[in-house]
Protein backbone atom coordinates (compact mmCIF):
# COMPACT_ATOMS: atom_id res chain seq x y z
CA UNK A 1 0.00 0.00 0.00
CA UNK A 2 2.63 2.43 1.11
CA UNK A 3 5.01 1.36 -1.67
CA UNK A 4 2.29 1.81 -4.33
CA UNK A 5 1.45 5.24 -3.02
CA UNK A 6 5.08 6.17 -3.02
CA UNK A 7 5.50 4.86 -6.58
CA UNK A 8 2.47 6.84 -7.77
CA UNK A 9 3.69 9.93 -6.00
CA UNK A 10 7.17 9.60 -7.48
CA UNK A 11 6.00 9.49 -11.11
CA UNK A 12 4.75 13.09 -11.49
CA UNK A 13 7.89 14.24 -9.71
CA UNK A 14 10.01 12.44 -12.31
CA UNK A 15 7.99 13.94 -15.16
CA UNK A 16 8.26 17.29 -13.48
CA UNK A 17 12.00 16.88 -13.38
CA UNK A 18 12.00 16.34 -17.12
CA UNK A 19 9.95 19.51 -17.54
CA UNK A 20 12.55 21.44 -15.60
CA UNK A 21 15.56 19.65 -17.05
CA UNK A 22 14.48 20.29 -20.64
CA UNK A 23 14.67 24.08 -20.52
CA UNK A 24 17.74 23.90 -18.29
CA UNK A 25 19.49 21.78 -20.90
CA UNK A 26 18.41 24.20 -23.58
CA UNK A 27 19.80 27.11 -21.59
CA UNK A 28 23.08 25.28 -21.05
CA UNK A 29 23.34 24.55 -24.78
CA UNK A 30 22.46 28.13 -25.58
CA UNK A 31 25.21 29.21 -23.18
CA UNK A 32 27.71 27.00 -24.99
CA UNK A 33 26.63 28.44 -28.31
CA UNK A 34 26.91 31.94 -26.86
CA UNK A 35 30.51 31.22 -25.85
CA UNK A 36 31.22 30.00 -29.38
CA UNK A 37 29.44 33.11 -30.63
CA UNK A 38 31.74 35.37 -28.62
CA UNK A 39 34.86 33.51 -29.66
CA UNK A 40 33.98 33.56 -33.31
CA UNK A 41 32.53 37.05 -33.65
CA UNK A 42 35.15 38.99 -31.79
CA UNK A 43 38.76 40.06 -31.88
CA UNK A 44 41.06 38.06 -29.66
CA UNK A 45 38.19 35.95 -28.34
CA UNK A 46 40.64 33.12 -27.61
CA UNK A 47 42.46 35.41 -25.18
CA UNK A 48 40.85 34.95 -21.77
CA UNK A 49 39.40 38.04 -20.10
CA UNK A 50 41.75 39.26 -17.38
CA UNK A 51 41.04 41.01 -14.12
CA UNK A 52 43.12 44.13 -13.54
CA UNK A 53 45.78 43.81 -10.85
CA UNK A 54 46.19 46.17 -7.92
CA UNK A 55 47.45 49.58 -8.95
CA UNK A 56 50.25 51.41 -7.17
CA UNK A 57 49.15 54.87 -6.20
CA UNK A 58 50.96 57.68 -7.95
CA UNK A 59 53.21 59.64 -5.69
CA UNK A 60 54.24 63.23 -5.96
CA UNK A 61 57.92 63.83 -6.63
CA UNK A 62 59.72 67.10 -6.90
CA UNK A 63 62.48 67.37 -9.47
CA UNK A 64 65.74 67.35 -7.56
CA UNK A 65 68.02 70.31 -8.07
CA UNK A 66 71.10 68.96 -9.84
CA UNK A 67 73.92 71.12 -8.55
CA UNK A 68 75.18 71.02 -4.95
CA UNK A 69 75.57 74.24 -3.02
CA UNK A 70 78.89 75.98 -3.10
CA UNK A 71 81.54 75.43 -0.42
CA UNK A 72 80.75 77.21 2.87
CA UNK A 73 82.62 80.48 3.32
CA UNK A 74 80.72 81.97 6.27
CA UNK A 75 81.75 81.29 9.83
CA UNK A 76 78.90 78.86 10.43
CA UNK A 77 78.74 75.46 8.66
CA UNK A 78 75.47 74.13 7.21
CA UNK A 79 74.17 71.03 8.98
CA UNK A 80 72.82 69.38 5.86
CA UNK A 81 73.75 69.69 2.22
CA UNK A 82 70.70 71.00 0.31
CA UNK A 83 70.69 70.92 -3.51
CA UNK A 84 70.55 74.41 -5.02
CA UNK A 85 70.06 75.35 -8.64
CA UNK A 86 69.60 78.45 -10.74
CA UNK A 87 65.83 78.89 -11.08
CA UNK A 88 66.01 80.35 -14.60
CA UNK A 89 63.37 78.76 -16.87
CA UNK A 90 64.58 75.33 -18.09
CA UNK A 91 64.26 74.12 -21.67
CA UNK A 92 61.99 71.27 -22.67
CA UNK A 93 63.92 68.01 -22.95
CA UNK A 94 63.73 66.17 -26.25
CA UNK A 95 63.37 62.41 -26.21
CA UNK A 96 63.83 60.04 -29.15
CA UNK A 97 60.31 59.13 -30.27
CA UNK A 98 59.64 55.61 -31.54
CA UNK A 99 59.09 55.62 -35.32
CA UNK A 100 58.53 51.94 -36.20
CA UNK A 101 57.25 48.81 -34.47
CA UNK A 102 57.58 45.22 -35.68
CA UNK A 103 55.79 42.35 -33.92
CA UNK A 104 56.86 38.80 -34.77
CA UNK A 105 56.31 38.42 -38.53
CA UNK A 106 52.81 39.87 -38.52
CA UNK A 107 53.00 43.60 -37.71
CA UNK A 108 55.33 46.21 -39.20
CA UNK A 109 53.99 49.77 -39.00
CA UNK A 110 55.18 53.34 -38.64
CA UNK A 111 54.68 55.10 -35.32
CA UNK A 112 53.89 58.75 -34.68
CA UNK A 113 53.52 60.72 -31.42
CA UNK A 114 49.99 61.25 -30.10
CA UNK A 115 48.45 62.84 -27.04
CA UNK A 116 44.95 62.95 -25.56
CA UNK A 117 41.62 63.42 -27.33
CA UNK A 118 39.16 66.06 -26.06
CA UNK A 119 37.15 63.28 -24.33
CA UNK A 120 40.20 62.32 -22.28
CA UNK A 121 40.96 59.07 -24.08
CA UNK A 122 44.25 58.38 -25.83
CA UNK A 123 44.53 59.99 -29.24
CA UNK A 124 45.04 57.51 -32.10
CA UNK A 125 46.23 57.89 -35.69
CA UNK A 126 43.30 57.79 -38.12
CA UNK A 127 44.90 54.99 -40.09
CA UNK A 128 45.05 51.41 -38.88
CA UNK A 129 48.41 51.11 -40.61
CA UNK A 130 50.05 53.60 -38.23
CA UNK A 131 50.50 53.21 -34.47
CA UNK A 132 50.36 56.10 -32.00
CA UNK A 133 52.99 56.56 -29.30
CA UNK A 134 51.66 58.16 -26.09
CA UNK A 135 54.14 61.03 -26.01
CA UNK A 136 53.43 62.00 -22.38
CA UNK A 137 54.57 58.58 -21.18
CA UNK A 138 57.91 56.82 -21.44
CA UNK A 139 60.00 56.56 -24.63
CA UNK A 140 61.91 53.35 -25.49
CA UNK A 141 65.26 54.81 -24.41
CA UNK A 142 63.93 55.93 -21.02
CA UNK A 143 65.25 54.14 -17.96
CA UNK A 144 61.81 53.77 -16.39
CA UNK A 145 58.17 53.39 -17.35
CA UNK A 146 56.07 51.87 -20.07
CA UNK A 147 56.26 52.91 -23.71
CA UNK A 148 52.64 52.75 -24.92
CA UNK A 149 51.85 52.15 -28.61
CA UNK A 150 48.22 51.86 -29.72
CA UNK A 151 46.42 51.55 -33.03
CA UNK A 152 42.91 51.02 -34.36
CA UNK A 153 41.91 47.40 -34.87
CA UNK A 154 39.73 48.59 -37.76
CA UNK A 155 38.95 51.84 -39.58
CA UNK A 156 36.89 52.85 -42.60
CA UNK A 157 39.94 51.76 -44.62
CA UNK A 158 39.63 48.19 -43.35
CA UNK A 159 41.14 45.94 -40.71
CA UNK A 160 44.11 47.53 -38.93
CA UNK A 161 47.58 46.04 -38.52
CA UNK A 162 47.11 45.64 -34.76
CA UNK A 163 44.26 43.15 -35.34
CA UNK A 164 47.11 40.63 -35.62
CA UNK A 165 47.97 41.21 -31.93
CA UNK A 166 45.20 38.74 -31.09
CA UNK A 167 47.45 35.96 -32.40
CA UNK A 168 50.61 37.08 -30.58
CA UNK A 169 51.94 34.70 -27.92
CA UNK A 170 54.29 35.08 -24.95
CA UNK A 171 57.85 34.71 -26.16
CA UNK A 172 57.25 36.46 -29.49
CA UNK A 173 59.76 39.13 -30.42
CA UNK A 174 58.94 42.85 -30.74
CA UNK A 175 61.31 45.42 -32.22
CA UNK A 176 60.91 49.20 -31.83
CA UNK A 177 63.09 51.65 -33.76
CA UNK A 178 63.34 55.22 -32.48
CA UNK A 179 64.04 58.55 -34.18
CA UNK A 180 67.76 58.28 -33.32
CA UNK A 181 67.90 55.00 -35.24
CA UNK A 182 68.32 53.02 -32.03
CA UNK A 183 66.74 49.55 -32.06
CA UNK A 184 64.96 48.30 -28.93
CA UNK A 185 64.14 44.58 -28.77
CA UNK A 186 61.46 43.19 -26.49
CA UNK A 187 60.00 39.78 -25.68
CA UNK A 188 56.26 39.42 -25.23
CA UNK A 189 55.44 38.56 -21.63
CA UNK A 190 51.64 38.70 -21.57
CA UNK A 191 48.70 38.91 -23.97
CA UNK A 192 45.62 40.01 -22.04
CA UNK A 193 42.05 40.99 -22.83
CA UNK A 194 40.21 43.35 -20.48
CA UNK A 195 36.64 44.56 -20.51
CA UNK A 196 37.09 48.30 -21.07
CA UNK A 197 35.57 49.16 -17.69
CA UNK A 198 38.35 47.12 -16.08
CA UNK A 199 41.30 47.93 -18.32
CA UNK A 200 44.15 48.73 -15.87
CA UNK A 201 45.01 52.10 -17.42
CA UNK A 202 47.16 53.22 -14.49
CA UNK A 203 49.34 50.13 -14.93
CA UNK A 204 49.47 50.31 -18.73
CA UNK A 205 50.43 53.99 -18.65
CA UNK A 206 52.78 53.63 -15.65
CA UNK A 207 55.70 56.05 -15.95
CA UNK A 208 57.74 54.39 -13.21
CA UNK A 209 59.30 50.97 -12.70
CA UNK A 210 61.16 48.76 -15.13
CA UNK A 211 61.13 49.78 -18.82
CA UNK A 212 58.30 47.98 -20.60
CA UNK A 213 56.41 48.13 -23.87
CA UNK A 214 52.61 47.97 -24.11
CA UNK A 215 50.82 47.42 -27.42
CA UNK A 216 47.14 48.29 -27.12
CA UNK A 217 44.20 47.86 -29.45
CA UNK A 218 40.57 46.85 -29.19
CA UNK A 219 39.20 43.35 -28.83
CA UNK A 220 36.20 41.34 -27.86
CA UNK A 221 32.78 42.00 -29.34
CA UNK A 222 31.79 44.96 -31.45
CA UNK A 223 29.00 46.95 -29.77
CA UNK A 224 27.28 48.39 -32.83
CA UNK A 225 24.91 50.57 -30.74
CA UNK A 226 27.75 52.21 -28.81
CA UNK A 227 30.08 52.22 -31.81
CA UNK A 228 33.03 50.64 -30.02
CA UNK A 229 34.51 47.33 -28.99
CA UNK A 230 33.76 45.98 -25.55
CA UNK A 231 37.33 45.04 -24.67
CA UNK A 232 40.94 46.16 -24.90
CA UNK A 233 43.64 43.77 -26.07
CA UNK A 234 46.95 44.50 -24.34
CA UNK A 235 50.31 42.96 -25.24
CA UNK A 236 53.04 43.63 -22.68
CA UNK A 237 56.68 43.06 -23.60
CA UNK A 238 59.94 43.49 -21.70
CA UNK A 239 63.48 44.21 -22.98
CA UNK B 1 45.61 20.59 9.16
CA UNK B 2 43.70 23.54 10.52
CA UNK B 3 46.92 25.13 11.75
CA UNK B 4 48.53 24.63 8.38
CA UNK B 5 45.60 26.21 6.59
CA UNK B 6 45.65 29.17 8.96
CA UNK B 7 49.39 29.57 8.42
CA UNK B 8 48.86 29.60 4.67
CA UNK B 9 46.14 32.21 4.99
CA UNK B 10 48.32 34.36 7.19
CA UNK B 11 51.20 33.94 4.78
CA UNK B 12 49.06 35.09 1.89
CA UNK B 13 47.84 38.08 3.88
CA UNK B 14 51.39 38.98 4.86
CA UNK B 15 52.50 38.69 1.26
CA UNK B 16 49.66 40.88 0.09
CA UNK B 17 50.45 43.41 2.79
CA UNK B 18 54.13 43.39 1.87
CA UNK B 19 53.32 43.82 -1.81
CA UNK B 20 50.92 46.63 -0.98
CA UNK B 21 53.57 48.36 1.07
CA UNK B 22 56.12 48.00 -1.71
CA UNK B 23 53.71 49.52 -4.18
CA UNK B 24 52.79 52.34 -1.81
CA UNK B 25 56.38 53.47 -1.30
CA UNK B 26 56.61 57.01 -2.63
CA UNK B 27 59.28 57.81 -5.17
CA UNK B 28 60.83 60.79 -3.50
CA UNK B 29 60.05 61.21 0.16
CA UNK B 30 59.44 59.26 3.29
CA UNK B 31 55.72 58.75 3.81
CA UNK B 32 54.18 61.70 5.58
CA UNK B 33 57.07 64.10 5.12
CA UNK B 34 56.46 67.65 3.94
CA UNK B 35 58.50 68.92 1.00
CA UNK B 36 59.96 72.41 1.34
CA UNK B 37 61.77 74.35 -1.38
CA UNK B 38 63.27 77.78 -0.83
CA UNK B 39 63.47 80.49 -3.46
CA UNK B 40 65.77 83.47 -3.14
CA UNK B 41 64.01 86.38 -4.82
CA UNK B 42 65.69 89.40 -3.21
CA UNK B 43 67.99 91.09 -5.75
CA UNK B 44 71.66 91.81 -5.09
CA UNK B 45 71.84 90.11 -1.68
CA UNK B 46 73.59 86.84 -0.92
CA UNK B 47 72.17 85.37 2.30
CA UNK B 48 72.32 82.47 4.74
CA UNK B 49 69.17 80.61 5.71
CA UNK B 50 68.69 79.18 9.19
CA UNK B 51 66.01 76.63 9.99
CA UNK B 52 65.27 76.23 13.71
CA UNK B 53 68.55 77.98 14.52
CA UNK B 54 70.70 75.75 12.30
CA UNK B 55 72.47 77.00 9.19
CA UNK B 56 70.74 75.17 6.32
CA UNK B 57 71.61 77.20 3.22
CA UNK B 58 74.97 78.87 3.06
CA UNK B 59 75.72 81.73 0.65
CA UNK B 60 72.33 81.45 -1.01
CA UNK B 61 72.32 83.58 -4.17
CA UNK B 62 69.48 85.62 -5.74
CA UNK B 63 67.55 83.66 -8.38
CA UNK B 64 68.51 80.31 -6.87
CA UNK B 65 66.12 77.60 -5.77
CA UNK B 66 67.05 75.19 -2.98
CA UNK B 67 65.50 71.88 -2.12
CA UNK B 68 63.24 70.21 -1.80
CA UNK B 69 63.98 69.48 1.84
CA UNK B 70 62.08 66.50 3.23
CA UNK B 71 60.84 67.53 6.65
CA UNK B 72 58.69 65.84 9.26
CA UNK B 73 55.39 67.70 9.69
CA UNK B 74 55.57 70.54 12.18
CA UNK B 75 56.26 74.23 12.51
CA UNK B 76 59.74 75.42 11.55
CA UNK B 77 61.27 78.77 12.32
CA UNK B 78 63.18 80.24 9.39
CA UNK B 79 65.54 83.19 9.64
CA UNK B 80 67.45 84.76 6.76
CA UNK B 81 70.67 86.57 7.57
CA UNK B 82 73.50 88.34 5.80
CA UNK B 83 75.89 85.85 4.23
CA UNK B 84 78.68 86.50 6.73
CA UNK B 85 76.54 86.26 9.87
CA UNK B 86 77.84 84.06 12.66
CA UNK B 87 74.36 82.92 13.71
CA UNK B 88 70.70 83.83 13.24
CA UNK B 89 70.55 86.46 15.98
CA UNK B 90 70.33 89.38 13.52
CA UNK B 91 68.09 88.27 10.67
CA UNK B 92 67.36 90.49 7.67
CA UNK B 93 64.11 88.59 7.13
CA UNK B 94 62.18 86.82 9.86
CA UNK B 95 62.29 84.78 11.85
CA UNK B 96 59.02 83.47 10.37
CA UNK B 97 57.12 80.37 11.43
CA UNK B 98 56.37 77.87 8.64
CA UNK B 99 53.64 75.40 9.60
CA UNK B 100 54.22 72.35 7.37
CA UNK B 101 51.63 69.57 7.07
CA UNK B 102 52.23 65.95 6.12
CA UNK B 103 52.46 65.04 2.41
CA UNK B 104 52.21 68.68 1.33
CA UNK B 105 54.57 70.58 -0.94
CA UNK B 106 55.66 74.12 -0.05
CA UNK B 107 57.91 76.85 -1.33
CA UNK B 108 59.19 79.54 1.01
CA UNK B 109 60.15 82.60 -1.00
CA UNK B 110 62.37 85.36 0.27
CA UNK B 111 61.40 88.34 -1.83
CA UNK B 112 60.53 92.02 -2.00
CA UNK B 113 57.03 93.26 -1.19
CA UNK B 114 55.25 95.59 -3.61
CA UNK B 115 57.01 98.60 -2.06
CA UNK B 116 60.47 97.01 -2.21
CA UNK B 117 61.03 95.85 1.40
CA UNK B 118 62.43 92.32 2.00
CA UNK B 119 59.86 89.81 3.23
CA UNK B 120 59.09 86.09 3.10
CA UNK B 121 56.02 84.20 1.91
CA UNK B 122 55.14 80.54 2.33
CA UNK B 123 53.33 79.16 -0.72
CA UNK B 124 51.54 75.81 -0.84
CA UNK B 125 52.19 74.07 -4.16
CA UNK B 126 49.11 72.51 -5.78
CA UNK B 127 49.87 68.78 -6.07
CA UNK B 128 46.35 67.62 -6.93
CA UNK B 129 45.98 65.28 -9.90
CA UNK B 130 46.19 66.85 -13.36
CA UNK B 131 44.05 65.61 -16.24
CA UNK B 132 45.82 63.55 -18.90
CA UNK B 133 47.35 65.79 -21.56
CA UNK B 134 47.43 68.87 -19.34
CA UNK B 135 50.06 70.69 -17.36
CA UNK B 136 49.65 73.11 -14.48
CA UNK B 137 50.96 76.67 -14.62
CA UNK B 138 51.26 78.55 -11.34
CA UNK B 139 52.23 82.22 -11.49
CA UNK B 140 53.44 84.01 -8.34
CA UNK B 141 53.99 87.75 -8.07
CA UNK B 142 56.90 88.32 -5.67
CA UNK B 143 58.35 91.45 -7.28
CA UNK B 144 58.49 95.05 -6.14
CA UNK B 145 55.86 96.09 -8.67
CA UNK B 146 52.16 96.96 -8.78
CA UNK B 147 49.47 94.55 -9.99
CA UNK B 148 50.30 92.76 -13.25
CA UNK B 149 48.63 90.82 -16.02
CA UNK B 150 50.19 87.63 -17.36
CA UNK B 151 50.02 87.23 -21.14
CA UNK B 152 50.21 83.91 -22.95
CA UNK B 153 50.82 84.30 -26.66
CA UNK B 154 49.99 88.00 -26.27
CA UNK B 155 46.59 87.49 -24.63
CA UNK B 156 45.98 88.11 -20.93
CA UNK B 157 45.34 84.81 -19.12
CA UNK B 158 45.79 86.18 -15.61
CA UNK B 159 44.66 89.69 -14.74
CA UNK B 160 45.35 91.96 -11.80
CA UNK B 161 47.76 89.68 -9.92
CA UNK B 162 49.21 91.43 -6.88
CA UNK B 163 52.26 90.80 -4.71
CA UNK B 164 52.39 88.24 -3.00
CA UNK B 165 49.49 86.42 -4.67
CA UNK B 166 49.43 83.49 -7.05
CA UNK B 167 47.14 82.10 -9.71
CA UNK B 168 46.92 78.51 -10.92
CA UNK B 169 45.84 77.34 -14.39
CA UNK B 170 45.64 73.87 -15.90
CA UNK B 171 46.47 74.09 -19.62
CA UNK B 172 47.04 71.70 -22.50
CA UNK B 173 50.67 70.64 -22.13
CA UNK B 174 53.15 72.52 -24.30
CA UNK B 175 55.37 75.55 -24.50
CA UNK B 176 53.72 78.83 -23.52
CA UNK B 177 55.13 82.17 -24.61
CA UNK B 178 54.57 84.04 -21.35
CA UNK B 179 55.00 87.74 -20.62
CA UNK B 180 54.19 90.02 -17.70
CA UNK B 181 52.64 93.47 -18.23
CA UNK B 182 51.34 96.16 -15.90
CA UNK B 183 47.68 95.39 -15.14
CA UNK B 184 45.41 96.50 -17.94
CA UNK B 185 48.20 96.79 -20.49
CA UNK B 186 49.73 94.42 -23.04
CA UNK B 187 53.22 95.93 -23.27
CA UNK B 188 55.53 93.42 -21.52
CA UNK B 189 57.67 94.61 -18.64
CA UNK B 190 59.08 91.08 -18.43
CA UNK B 191 59.37 88.52 -21.23
CA UNK B 192 58.02 87.12 -23.40
CA UNK B 193 59.82 83.94 -22.38
CA UNK B 194 59.13 80.34 -23.45
CA UNK B 195 57.83 78.35 -20.50
CA UNK B 196 57.58 74.58 -20.89
CA UNK B 197 54.29 73.58 -19.24
CA UNK B 198 55.04 69.85 -19.10
CA UNK B 199 52.26 67.28 -18.88
CA UNK B 200 51.39 66.17 -15.36
CA UNK B 201 53.77 68.74 -13.86
CA UNK B 202 53.12 71.90 -11.85
CA UNK B 203 55.40 74.52 -13.42
CA UNK B 204 55.66 77.43 -11.02
CA UNK B 205 56.82 80.76 -12.43
CA UNK B 206 57.90 83.60 -10.16
CA UNK B 207 58.11 87.20 -11.27
CA UNK B 208 60.73 88.64 -8.91
CA UNK B 209 63.05 91.62 -8.61
CA UNK B 210 62.13 95.27 -8.77
CA UNK B 211 60.37 97.24 -11.47
CA UNK B 212 61.94 100.56 -10.39
CA UNK B 213 65.46 99.07 -10.35
CA UNK B 214 64.87 97.41 -13.71
CA UNK B 215 65.71 94.04 -12.15
CA UNK B 216 62.54 92.07 -12.92
CA UNK B 217 63.26 88.43 -13.74
CA UNK B 218 61.53 85.06 -14.02
CA UNK B 219 62.34 82.09 -11.83
CA UNK B 220 60.78 78.64 -12.26
CA UNK B 221 60.26 75.56 -10.19
CA UNK B 222 58.65 72.26 -11.13
CA UNK B 223 56.74 69.80 -8.97
CA UNK B 224 56.23 66.48 -10.75
CA UNK B 225 54.20 63.31 -10.41
CA UNK B 226 50.57 64.53 -10.64
CA UNK B 227 49.90 63.03 -14.07
CA UNK B 228 46.87 60.87 -14.85
CA UNK B 229 46.45 58.03 -17.34
CA UNK B 230 44.18 58.67 -20.32
CA UNK B 231 40.54 57.72 -19.76
CA UNK B 232 40.72 54.81 -22.17
CA UNK B 233 41.93 53.52 -25.50
CA UNK B 234 39.12 53.36 -28.06
CA UNK B 235 40.92 51.56 -30.84
CA UNK B 236 38.21 50.39 -33.21
CA UNK B 237 35.78 52.29 -35.39
CA UNK B 238 33.76 49.94 -37.60
CA UNK B 239 33.56 46.42 -36.18
CA UNK B 240 35.10 45.05 -39.33
CA UNK B 241 37.91 43.26 -37.50
CA UNK B 242 35.33 41.30 -35.49
CA UNK B 243 33.31 40.56 -38.61
CA UNK B 244 36.47 39.49 -40.45
CA UNK B 245 37.26 36.88 -37.84
CA UNK B 246 33.90 35.01 -38.27
CA UNK B 247 34.38 31.35 -38.94
CA UNK B 248 31.56 28.92 -39.62
CA UNK B 249 29.55 30.41 -36.75
CA UNK B 250 28.32 33.60 -38.36
CA UNK B 251 25.64 35.43 -36.36
CA UNK B 252 22.93 34.23 -38.77
CA UNK B 253 23.91 30.58 -38.33
CA UNK B 254 24.01 30.92 -34.55
CA UNK B 255 20.62 32.65 -34.34
CA UNK B 256 19.07 29.99 -36.58
CA UNK B 257 20.60 27.20 -34.47
CA UNK B 258 19.35 28.75 -31.23
CA UNK B 259 15.84 29.27 -32.66
CA UNK B 260 15.71 25.63 -33.75
CA UNK B 261 16.91 24.49 -30.32
CA UNK B 262 14.33 26.54 -28.45
CA UNK B 263 11.57 25.26 -30.76
CA UNK B 264 12.65 21.65 -30.20
CA UNK B 265 12.76 22.04 -26.42
CA UNK B 266 9.32 23.72 -26.41
CA UNK B 267 7.78 20.90 -28.43
CA UNK B 268 9.32 18.22 -26.19
CA UNK B 269 8.27 20.13 -23.08
CA UNK B 270 4.65 20.56 -24.23
CA UNK B 271 4.33 16.89 -25.24
CA UNK B 272 5.71 15.79 -21.91
CA UNK B 273 3.35 18.08 -20.04
CA UNK B 274 0.37 16.77 -22.02
CA UNK B 275 1.35 13.14 -21.35
CA UNK B 276 1.85 13.79 -17.65
CA UNK B 277 -1.51 15.51 -17.54
CA UNK B 278 -3.24 12.52 -19.23
CA UNK B 279 -1.63 9.96 -16.90
CA UNK B 280 -2.58 11.94 -13.84
CA UNK B 281 -6.18 12.11 -14.91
Amino acid sequence: MSSTAAGRARRPVRRGAVLIAGPALALALAGTVAVAFEQEESVGGQVPLSEPAAVPSASVAQSPAPTPSSEPAAPAEPVTRVPVRDAAPPQAVDVAAPVRVQVADTVDVDVRPVGVDPDGTMELPGSGDVAGWYRFGAAPADEAGTTVLASHVDTSEGVGAFAALADVEPGDRVRVTDADGAVHDYTVRTVERFHKSGTPLETIFDRTGEPRLALVTCGGRWDADAGHYEDNLVVTAVP
Amino acid sequence: MRTHRLATALGATALAAATGTAFALPAAAADGDAMLSVLHGVPDTTVDVYVDGELTLDDFEPGDLAGPLELAPGTYSVAITAADAEDDSEPVIGPVDLPLEADMSYTAAAHLDAEGSPTATLFTNDTSQIAAGEGRLTVRHVAAAPAVDVLAGGDPVIEGLENPDEQVLDLPAGTVSAAVAAAGTTEPVLGPADVDVAEGVNTIVYAWGSLDDDSLALATQTVEGMHSAPGGVDAGTTGEAAAASHGFFSPAVIIAAMTALVALVTVVGVRTAVRVGRENR
